[in-house]
């Protein structure tokens, strides 16, 4: 595997007219690695994808794809290089299969087999001769998925890959992006708003906000940081809080339930349990309970959670 | 393979699969059929006025029916009707990425925009000449029916290359459509500058300056000489050439360096 990245930038900045869209992102992701690029809607995500890919010049720094500059004139390792930017696009009045006979064509790729292996991977065997103007939004996004993986790429660009497919879909992509990376070796770099997936998906996680790359992590890190809370259920929740209150806890009534992040408390629950017996106010449920990570990516990015 | 035949292929491929070539046939069948009508008015006008083709009250004064009056209302229709039939076809070619959102599928290809941008004009180029070919035969078949006087195979041969020139120069500005839907990412800009570019011929050509007006030479073409040689300057043609050159490196200009947001 090659010493150089698959994604470099440095110093990436995009402005236009009054907004800093990316603002100086230093991105590294390794080869062969599924990066997940987190941001809420206007955070800079599809604009960075499109600096990747040379649609948009940067206004300062630059961004190296495979070990080479992108741009100038669309210059760039295109050849390796899959992508779907932002909503999936096709012509139309063309067929599944034409529409991928027309990425093959753009993308150079000799054999002519390439556009019904892709068809058969991607499971539109039976849409193969549909209009792509009248394909359901779940095979729609299907096709640009076929489009990006057609050429057998090394690095693969996805902006929402999961978008408009149903739940099976998302487990047959899912997997297929965990295979094509972890055994295949390609690179994978995806932003979603569906952060769950990132969560399943990704080896490693960018939070951007406003532009800036302001958190990354792999994912076993991310774990670790994920917060903890102390959730609790009593018949009598006004009650039950004061008499935690009173017991030096800091206590908040969220959805129905106590919630408590004081250390002591997640430490040793049982105590908080015969507390709460002893007062009277059994428990009806106490569990310790993970942040999930849209939470703390919407604490992250100054979102209620 | 090769990349530019690969590129042409594409584009012939969106075309076919389109409705706007039957659209634009049927647009440019009006041309010869009203020139035939008008062949039959002017032949024999008390007898259309009886059939009720025109009203009793018209003033005819378009000129006689014959052989040179037909290629001149061809050519004349090919400069004014080519004006906007030709931009909707280049609309469409350019425009119709921006309106599907494929222009992105276009550009991080391992094949150069300006030879995405070269195979995009010739389809244009090829389309419009065949129309004016379609227009001069469906006029010649009319010509025949209505039966006009005048007819030599080298008024034919000089008109036949009057309404190719025509068409030639009307296709070059089309550079022009080609830039504003590309710069505007749509249908409507390049619709909104080909009537204003038409608006401005007739004016250029009312003032006397069409024949250093880009847009008014085509028109001209057609009106000042129908089937004759060619009368005008050198000057004329060069004015076409100028505008054609600016559109088109404007139009490569903008896709080597503006952002495709």
């Amino acid at each position: 595997m090659s010493e150089t990245p698959a994604i470099l930038t440095e110093g990436l900045s995009k402005r236009y007219p009054g907004i800093l869209a990316v603002d100086s992102l230093d991105l590294h992701v390794r080869h062969g690695e599924i990066y997940g690029f987190l941001g809420l809607n206007g955070a800079g995500k599809t604009t960075t994808i499109r600096a990747l890919l040379g649609m948009v010049s940067p206004s300062a720094g630059k961004a190296i794809l495979l070990g080479e500059q992108v741009g100038p004139n669309g210059r760039g390792p295109w050849q390796r290089v899959g992508h779907m930017v932002e909503s999936p696009a096709a012509y139309p009045e063309l067929t599944v299969t034409e529409n991928l006979e027309i990425a093959r064509r753009l993308q150079r790729v000799a054999s002519a087999e390439a556009v019904s292996e892709v068809i058969q991977q991607m499971g539109l065997g039976r849409y193969a001769d549909r209009k792509a103007g009248v394909l359901s939004s779940g095979n729609f996004q299907r096709l640009a998925l076929a489009r990006a993986f057609l050429h057998k790429p090394d690095l693969l660009l996805l902006d929402e890959p999961a978008n408009g497919l149903d739940p099976a879909g998302v487990v047959e992509i899912r997997e297929l992006l965990k295979t094509m990376a972890h055994e295949q070796g390609i690179t994978v770099f995806m932003s979603s708003h569906i952060l769950s997936e990132v969560d399943r998906l990704a080896d490693r996680i960018g939070v951007i906000h406003e532009g800036r790359l302001i958190e990354e992590y792999d994912a076993e890190t991310l774990e670790q940081l994920r917060s903890q809370v102390l959730c609790i259920e009593v018949r009598e929740m006004e009650e039950a809080s004061k008499i935690l209150l009173s017991a030096g806890f800091e206590v908040k009534i969220i959805d129905d339930a106590l919630q408590l992040s004081d250390p002591r408390a997640l430490e040793a629950p049982d105590e908080i349990a015969t507390l709460l017996v002893n007062a009277g106010h059994p428990p009806l449920k106490l569990a310790v309970e993970h942040e999930d990570l849209e939470e703390h990516f919407l604490r992250l990015t100054g979102g209620t959670a | 393979m090769n990349s530019f035949l690969d590129c042409f292929w594409i584009e012939i491929l969106k075309a076919r699969r389109s409705k706007l070539w039957m659209l634009v046939l049927a647009g440019f069948t009006i041309l010869p059929l009203v020139s035939g009508l008008f062949m039959i008015i002017l032949k024999d006008p008390e007898k259309a006025r009886e059939m009720g083709l025109i009203s009793m009250k018209a003033q005819l004064t378009a000129g006689v029916a014959d052989w040179p009056s037909m290629f001149g209302m061809l050519n004349m229709g090919i400069g004014v009707a080519g004006m906007i039939l030709f931009a909707i076809i280049t609309t469409w070619v350019f425009g119709r990425e921006f309106f599907n959102h494929t222009t992105k599928e276009l550009l991080a290809v391992p094949i150069p925009r300006s030879t995405i941008l070269a195979t995009k004009f010739l389809l244009i180029f090829i389309w419009t000449l065949l129309i004016a070919i379609y227009v001069y035969l469906l006029g010649l078949a009319i010509g025949a029916l209505v039966d006009i006087p005048g007819w030599s195979p080298g008024l034919a041969w000089n008109s036949f290359k009057s309404l190719m020139l025509a068409t030639v120069l009307t296709t070059l500005l089309m550079s022009w459509v080609a830039f504003f839907a590309s710069a505007g990412r749509g249908y409507l800009p390049p619709l909104g500058w080909a009537f204003f570019a038409m608006a401005t011929a007739n004016i250029m050509g009312v003032l006397g300056w069409g024949e250093w007006y880009p847009w008014t030479v085509p028109v001209l073409l057609g009106e000042m000489l129908g089937p004759n040689p060619d009368p005008l300057g050198p000057g004329s043609y060069l004015s076409v050439i100028i505008a054609s050159v600016v559109g088109l490196l404007a139009t490569f200009t903008w896709w080597r360096r503006a952002d495709q947001a």
